[in-house]
């Protein structure tokens, strides 16, 4: 069992690294995207007991990246999430004390896979250009440039505790754990980046992992013209606003029934809504 | 937004009618398949602490027990009190872990009424692993059934289950930290200067905007001799130029405050609906535990009287 406690990043060491990166020179840095490009991240770089851990991951990664066409979407995301949780977690030793742990992540992203989390957040067109060369056709669906950042993503990489890529990816798998790796990937495969954005950073008085997981169930259950993000942002503000009143697991038939009237109540107000639009126009 | 509630909830007369008792929190580790007891200092604001010097919440969790009473739970009903006479009341403690951003619900191991007494009893462990850095508990009474006939007088009540009517008792429990997890990040730049904190935008400090790094972060500068990192020396009791780290507690405090706006300080002083862990709770945690006046009418005189607190709390934290 790894010790996961023994492998850190401070935040200060993390942006250190990151300034380094920033302040190669155009030449220096086009080199080091063409490595990351061909998942080339030396093995010096982090230490032997995380080599399986990357390789699977990594593993993970090209395959989905490959099967999507080299499109970056949210499967990507979903199956990378579920293939790191597979091998960090309670069994394996990581339990949400390290998984709160920034620092922690912070050494898994820049030291052991920087390579996927940039090419899965580039910060600049032109690295992508760069990454196309090798990846070919690859494809993002809203790329955008973080302000205050030159060519790494600060928050993606280490500073924003709720955004390091990693990090989110691993919450939004143990919130939405459904038993198996199998039956998370089929609940969740029809979610949307911004559920997982929803879920991490708005916790409120904290999260309730029974109640994730229901609604995630409940929502993946819904006819698919319903599963839409707008239908889970707007359960998820409805539960936020509830949960001042209301505690989820109090209530008669708990979480689950909970999480159906959720949706229901969102459902019916959206097709009420759509009626008064139709009876406007008429 | 602040927190309306359009029902009545439990008041202190309430509670002193129902004739309500509460035992202190018996906390305690096991270790070795032993049981051991810890020692707790502070009423509200609790700090454990360990005899043996074994226990540590990471790696031997924690339990506790907890026994409270009803003399006369009846009065909890019907028209006076917070539920419907046909309603069931229920009792529960629901725990916060704010590092962690956990939350989960206790209930009583045993719920009788003996002699019109109604006594709840709670035992609970955490397994370790699943708390770090501090731990809330509020005893909490909800709706637990309702009532299929709701008289006349009693329609101002909420009769829906799974509603909280009511805090009866709250602490929160401190297990390492000097100042509950301030947020705090070393930053080691020859060009940054000592210290400095950067603010997110807050949306509603009262609710949405939590007292984590989220929401703002102090930076303490390490390149500099003179910096009073958080973390304390080898033995755990010094902490490295205090006298400064009172001083850039205390500003930073002054910055917090003098960013909410009127409305906001008024409901964090008074505690109108406020958020658990939200900027403003925790705000208003810090204001109650001040054991000397805090002066508003002045930033400068305000700032004067943070120093005071700030140092008198971190001196208590560190005996």
């Amino acid at each position: 069992m790894i010790d996961f406690g023994r492998y850190k990043l401070t935040f200060n060491d993390a942006k250190i690294k990151v300034d380094t990166y920033d302040g190669m020179t155009p030449a220096e840095f086009d080199d080091q995207v063409r490595h990351w490009a061909v998942f080339d991240v030396p093995k010096e770089n982090y230490d032997p007991a995380y080599a399986s851990i990357r390789s699977a991951v990594v593993d993970e990664f090209k395959k989905v990246l490959a099967d999507n066409d080299n499109k970056i979407t949210y499967d990507l995301d979903l199956k990378t999430a579920i293939k790191l949780y597979e091998l960090l977690n309670a069994k394996t030793g990581f339990d949400i004390i390290k998984a709160n742990d920034d620092d922690i992540w912070r050494y898994i992203t820049l030291c052991v896979m920087p390579d996927i989390t940039f090419i899965r957040y580039p910060n600049l067109q032109a690295d992508v250009n760069i990454l196309r060369e090798y990846i070919p056709d690859l494809t993002y669906t809203n790329f955008k440039t973080e302000k205050n950042s030159v060519r790494i993503k600060k928050k993606r990489f280490y500073s924003h505790t709720r955004r390091i890529w990693l990090k989110t990816l691993w919450w939004y798998v143990y919130l939405g754990w459904q038993g198996n790796s199998a039956k998370t990937y089929a609940v969740m495969r029809n979610n949307g980046t911004n559920i997982i954005g929803h879920f991490i950073e708005r916790p409120g008085r904290g999260y309730r992992e029974k109640l994730f997981r229901s609604m995630l169930y409940v929502y993946s259950m819904l006819p698919e013209n319903y599963q839409k993000d707008k239908t889970f942002t707007a359960a998820a503000k409805l539960n936020l606003a509830k949960c001042v009143t209301v505690e989820p697991e109090l209530t008669e038939g708990g979480e689950q029934k909970y999480s159906e009237s959720l949706f229901d109540e969102v459902i019916k107000k959206g097709i009420a809504a759509k009626n008064v639009k139709k009876s406007d126009i008429k | 937004m602040e927190k309306i509630l359009f029902y009545p909830v439990v008041t202190s007369e309430i509670l002193e009618s129902s004739g309500f008792t509460s035992e202190k929190y018996k906390f305690s580790y096991s270790y070795q398949n032993k049981v051991y007891g810890l020692q707790q200092k502070g009423t509200t604001w609790i700090k454990l602490t360990d005899p043996l010097d074994i226990w540590k919440i990471e790696t031997e969790g924690l339990k506790f027990d907890k026994t409270v009473r009803f003399a006369y739970p009846e009065l909890l009903k019907g028209k006076h009190g917070v539920i419907c006479q046909g309603a069931e009341l229920g009792i529960c403690i629901i725990w916060t872990n704010k590092k962690l951003t956990q939350t989960g619900i206790i209930f009583p191991t045993s719920d009788s009424i003996k002699s019109g007494v109604r006594t709840c009893m709670f035992s609970h462990s955490f397994d370790p692993g699943k708390i770090s850095g501090d731990l809330e508990l509020s005893l909490t009474m909800y709706v637990k059934s309702k009532a299929d006939n709701v008289l006349e007088d009693e329609k101002n009540l909420i009769n829906e289950v799974g509603v909280t009517v009511g805090k009866i008792e709250d602490i929160v429990l401190d297990f390492n930290s000097l100042y509950m997890e301030f947020p705090i990040e070393e930053f080691k730049s020859d060009s940054e200067p000592l210290w400095w904190v950067e603010f997110s935008d807050w949306e509603d400090p009262k609710t949405t905007d939590m007292f984590t790094k989220d929401s703002f972060c102090l930076y303490l500068n390490p390149y500099y001799d003179s910096c009073p990192v958080p973390s304390t020396n080898e033995t755990g009791n010094k902490i490295k130029n205090f006298d400064l780290l009172v001083d850039i507690l205390a500003q930073t405090y002054l910055l917090m405050f003098q960013r909410l706006d009127p409305e906001d300080l008024r409901a964090t002083k008074q505690n109108i609906g406020l958020v658990n862990n939200s900027i403003c709770s925790i705000l208003h945690q810090f204001i109650e535990s001040c054991t000397e006046e805090l002066h508003w009418e002045e930033p400068h005189k305000l700032l004067k009287s943070l120093q005071v607190n700030i140092r008198k709390m971190l001196q208590g934290d560190l005996k």
